[in-house]
């Protein structure tokens, strides 16, 4: 963190502020990338060990229409996966923060489902439902409905007892403490889950379909890998990477749209 | 300063349990009257209930025994004769000055067009004109405090309850927030229980100060302030005022010693 001013910051000062949150991460990474190309020329690596970004980058233009296609299938169990688990995550989310039986029943059996590893169930929830789209979808949710479930309640636990004194003088119904007070407070809690569980839902879906499938960039790396077709391998982790990557960042940008003001300045 | 009483509170006692099972009392046959229009403070050691005392006579918390009367009519639950505030202002960060204060409007199920220029105008009263639609992330402590404060005062209710509404802020608001809320009180007339841990704030904002004993609290010493209104801070130089804060600090401390 740069000092606080005391003053506006000058153009020049805003200019290198911009440079070290922007371009130091970029340059960063870009003198990686180098640094790995390097690495591969001088040792003389093979690509099937360790592939160049060169390679990488030819592999990806060279398969680009056959990448992007299980690109989508991944893409979209992941998506299914968060969308599932915000639909069930939130209404037990509200249950247990208004019900003390809810909670004492629900939540140890939420508990073992989540310290179950997902790796561990996958291959029974694909005997249970086949092969296709549904078990990728139901792991992907698995990974990404606790933490949701864990912040949101939370949020709509831990509003201000005083607040909640105050209303109660004005005789407040529960239905108005929680669309006026509970809800709303619980939003930054939740959009902070949302971000953890988008990327967990990308782990999710690549598990399952490592478990069982033949579409997706788990399946690719996986059927990539026995032929020594490191190159492609790597290029799928990319994609992988820029999806949870990008995925996240969507999140982010729409936390910030839609609650501007859990951000202070 | 009508002579009617505004808040009766009589044999109070309340006992709370803590998590562990422990009974605690916090009041012990307190009795007391406040009349209308007048500002009356509490005050006492950490602990001595002063904070119960407040949520007794709003409703929030049933007395174990004895009985709160306001307006003559026996309280038995929270109701919308009493305004609050605490010492954290609570806004709601998603709302801005002037929705904030129209929050207990919702509820109550009034009209909003007809408050928002009422809100409006307390917004002017304490201070806070060009802020109205600021959201509280944008606004000082010693603001959001009166903020807190047209809250507690929008569906106008006769009796207010602060409970050390400026323990939080710096001396300099502290004293300013002091002299803005005997200005809205002398606006507004209402009833005022102030809970506070500050001697020399207590003195310059009642007609009488109360002093509670160590939990159990109980009431030890009424102190009559004799300094005229509108008061001035200047008056806390004088020696009427020194006089006041003596009695006081005497008063509380002489418990702590005998303990």
């Amino acid at each position: 963190m740069s000092k606080p001013l005391t003053r506006e910051p000058t153009k020049e000062e805003r200019l290198r502020e911009v440079a070290s949150t922007y371009l130091m991460p970029i340059l960063s990474l870009a003198a990686l990338v180098a640094l790995w190309e390097a690495v591969t020329i001088f040792f003389k690596i093979p690509t099937w060990l360790l592939p160049s970004p060169s390679a990488i980058i030819s592999e990806f233009v060279r398969w680009h229409p056959l990448l992007l296609s299980h690109t989508y299938y991944t893409f979209y169990e992941t998506l299914l996966g968060f969308v599932f688990a915000i639909a069930v995550a939130v209404p037990i989310s509200i249950a247990i923060t208004y019900s003390k039986s809810l909670q004492n029943t629900i939540y140890p059996i939420v508990l073992v489902l989540q310290s179950v590893p997902k790796v561990a169930i996958a291959p029974i929830v694909l005997i249970w439902f086949g092969y296709g789209l549904i078990p990728k979808v139901i792991i992907a949710f698995l990974v990404a409905f606790f933490p949701i479930i864990v912040d949101t309640s939370t949020g709509m636990i831990t509003v201000q007892s005083e607040l909640l004194d105050l209303v109660r003088l004005v005789k407040a119904t529960d239905v108005q403490i929680f669309l006026k007070i509970r809800l709303p407070h619980s939003l930054p809690y939740f959009f902070s889950s949302l971000k953890t569980a988008i990327t967990l839902s990308v782990v999710g879906a690549v598990i399952a379909e490592f478990v069982g499938s033949d579409v997706g960039l788990g399946y690719l790396i996986l059927s990539a890998s026995p032929q020594l077709q490191t190159a492609l391998a790597f290029a799928c982790i990319f994609i992988l990477a820029f999806m949870g990557i990008g995925l996240f960042a969507a999140v982010a940008i729409a936390e910030k749209l839609l609650i501007p003001w859990a951000f202070s300045e | 300063m009508g002579l009617n009483v505004a808040v009766s509170v009589r044999n109070l006692t309340a006992e709370y349990h803590t998590r562990r099972g422990s009974k605690v009392t916090a009041l012990e046959n307190l009795s007391f009257d406040v009349y209308e229009g007048e500002f009356v403070s509490i005050i006492g050691p950490s602990g001595c209930g002063k904070s119960t005392l407040l949520k007794v006579v709003s409703g929030l918390l049933p007395a174990t025994s004895g009985e709160v009367y306001i307006k003559g009519r026996k309280i038995v639950g929270p109701g919308r004769d009493v305004g609050m505030a605490f010492q954290s202002p609570n806004l709601l960060p998603w709302r801005t000055a002037v929705q904030n204060v129209l929050l207990p409007i919702e509820i109550l199920g009034l009209d909003i067009k007809d408050y928002t220029e009422k809100t409006r105008d307390l917004l002017k009263l304490v201070g806070l004109e060009g802020f109205e639609d600021k959201d509280p992330r944008h606004l000082s402590g010693g603001m959001q405090q009166r903020v807190s404060l047209c809250r507690a005062l929008i569906y106008d209710p006769s009796l207010l309850l602060l409970d050390e509404p400026f323990g939080a802020l710096d001396a300099m608001t502290r004293e300013e927030m002091n002299l803005e809320l005997l200005r809205i009180w002398s606006v507004k007339k209402k009833t005022v229980l102030f809970v506070t841990h500050s001697i020399p704030e207590s003195a310059f904002l009642s007609d009488r100060v109360l002093v509670l004993s160590r939990r159990p609290g109980t009431l030890i010493h009424v102190e009559e302030v004799s300094l005229h209104r509108p008061r001035s801070l200047k008056m806390m130089a004088s020696q009427r005022f020194l006089d006041h804060t003596n009695v006081l600090r005497e008063k509380i401390g002489a418990k702590v010693v005998t303990e």
